[in-house]
C-alpha cells in the first residue's frame, strides 16, 4: 500500500524504475533470514569434514585429512521456496564437546552431532553429549547423524540402532550421499523456527 | 614471541570494517585485501561473526586456529575482533607454522587411536 502511494507520486519512468528496484531489494533483504551458523560436532574421524564436502561440494575422498582448528564453509540452500545461507563450522574432533574451544560454539544457530556407526567409542557417550548441549545451549536445535551408514550389513548391525537414543538420528553416508542433504535441511528448518 | 618480532615477520594484519563488513582500512601484511570491498567476500566466517559481535555484551570475540584458504595456499590464523563505536577491528595473527606442526601431531595421534580402538572392537556385531 505504502509502495503504491509513493510509486504514484514518482513522475519519470527512469526514477520509477529505480524506485521499484530499490523497493524490491530492501524487501528481499528483509525477507532473507540471517545466515545461520551451524557447528558440526563429534569424535575425530567420524566423517564431519566428509559430510560437509558431500553437502557443499558434492564430493568424497577416502583419505583421512585430520582437521585442526576450524574450517568454515558456506552453502546457499532453499527451504520451502525461501533462500537461506548456512555458514558451516567444521571443527576438529573431540571425544567430548566440553573439550572443544568454547569460542567455536558461541553464537551457533544449530548443531549437528555426528557419530560413526562402525566405531562404538564414538557413540558410547552420545546421551551425555546431548545432555551437555541441552544444558549449555538450551535454545539451539541439534540434529544427530549416524554416519558411514554404507557400512551397515556384514560388519555393522543396523538393528542395533533401532532403539533410543538412536531413533531420532539420520543415518547418513558421506560416501554415497545418503540422507546428507535431508539431515542438513531438517536442521535448517529447526533453526529458522527459533 | 615479542610484539616487534610479530610485526617484523609480518605475522599480524589489522583490518577495520563497518558493522556491515565493508572494509574501511587495511594493511596487506598477510592477505592482500586492496581489491576486496567487503570482508565477507574474503572469508565466510564474517557472514555471521559480525552480527554476533554486535550482540555480544563484551564486544570482543577471539577465534583460534582458523583455516584460511585463498586458493593458492592454506594459512592458519588466530582471529580477534573488537567492536568500537561505528566500526569493528579485526586482527589476524598468522600462526601457520605452529598449527601445521599441531596438525601433524594430531594426525598421528588420531589415526593410531582409531587403529587401537578397532583392534578392541574388531567384531562389532559380536559385541551387540
Ligand atoms: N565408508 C565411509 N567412510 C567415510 C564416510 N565419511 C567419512 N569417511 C572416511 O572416514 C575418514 C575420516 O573422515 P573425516 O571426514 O576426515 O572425519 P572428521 O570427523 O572430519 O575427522 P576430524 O577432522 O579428525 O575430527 C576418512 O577416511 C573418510 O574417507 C562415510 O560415510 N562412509
Ligand atoms: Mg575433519
Amino acid at each position: 500500500m505504502v509502495f503504491e502511494k509513493k510509486y504514484r507520486g514518482i513522475s519519470s519512468n527512469f526514477h520509477r524504475e529505480i524506485y521499484v528496484s530499490l523497493y524490491l531489494e530492501t524487501n528481499i533483504t528483509r525477507l532473507m533470514p540471517h545466515p545461520q551458523k551451524i557447528v558440526i560436532l563429534g569424535h575425530f574421524g567420524v566423517g564431519k569434514t566428509s559430510l560437509i564436502r558431500r553437502f557443499v561440494d558434492a564430493s568424497f575422498s577416502e583419505d583421512y585429512l585430520v582437521t585442526v582448528g576450524v574450517h568454515v564453509k558456506k552453502k546457499d540452500i532453499i527451504i520451502n521456496d525461501n533462500p537461506t545461507t548456512l555458514v558451516i563450522w567444521d571443527i576438529e574432533g573431540n571425544s567430548e564437546i566440553s573439550m572443544s574451544r568454547s569460542s567455536y560454539l558461541l553464537g551457533s544457530n544449530g548443531f549437528v552431532y555426528v557419530f560413526d556407526v562402525s566405531r562404538p567409542e564414538t557413540y558410547a557417550n552420545l546421551e551425555a553429549q546431548l545432555e551437555y548441549l541441552k544444558e549449555h545451549f538450551p535454545k539451539v536445535p541439534v540434529t544427530i547423524f549416524g554416519n558411514k551408514a554404507d557400512k551397515f550389513g556384514e560388519e555393522v548391525s543396523k538393528a542395533f540402532f533401532e532403539v533410543p537414543p538412536f531413533t531420532e538420528c539420520f543415518f547418513t553416508s558421506a560416501k554415497t550421499g545418503e540422507n546428507v542433504e535431508e539431515g542438513f535441511k531438517e536442521l535448517t528448518i529447526k533453526t529458522l523456527k527459533q | 614471541m615479542d610484539i616487534n618480532e610479530i610485526f617484523y615477520h609480518q605475522k599480524l594484519q589489522l583490518v577495520t570494517v563497518d558493522y556491515q563488513g565493508n572494509i574501511i582500512n587495511t594493511d596487506n601484511s598477510i592477505f592482500h585485501l586492496d581489491d576486496t570491498k567487503n570482508i565477507k567476500e574474503f572469508h565466510p566466517i564474517f557472514e555471521t561473526i559480525l552480527t554476533q559481535i554486535c550482540e555480544e555484551s563484551s564486544g570482543a570475540i577471539a577465534i583460534p586456529c582458523l583455516r584460511i584458504d585463498n586458493g593458492i595456499e592454506k594459512k592458519y590464523c588466530d582471529l580477534r575482533l573488537k567492536k568500537e563505536t561505528g566500526y569493528i577491528t579485526i586482527l589476524f595473527f598468522n600462526l601457520t607454522t605452529r598449527y601445521k606442526e599441531e596438525h601433524t601431531n594430531l594426525s598421528i595421534n588420531n589415526k593410531s587411536s582409531i587403529v587401537e580402538n578397532s583392534k578392541t572392537n574388531s567384531n562389532h556385531i559380536s559385541l551387540l
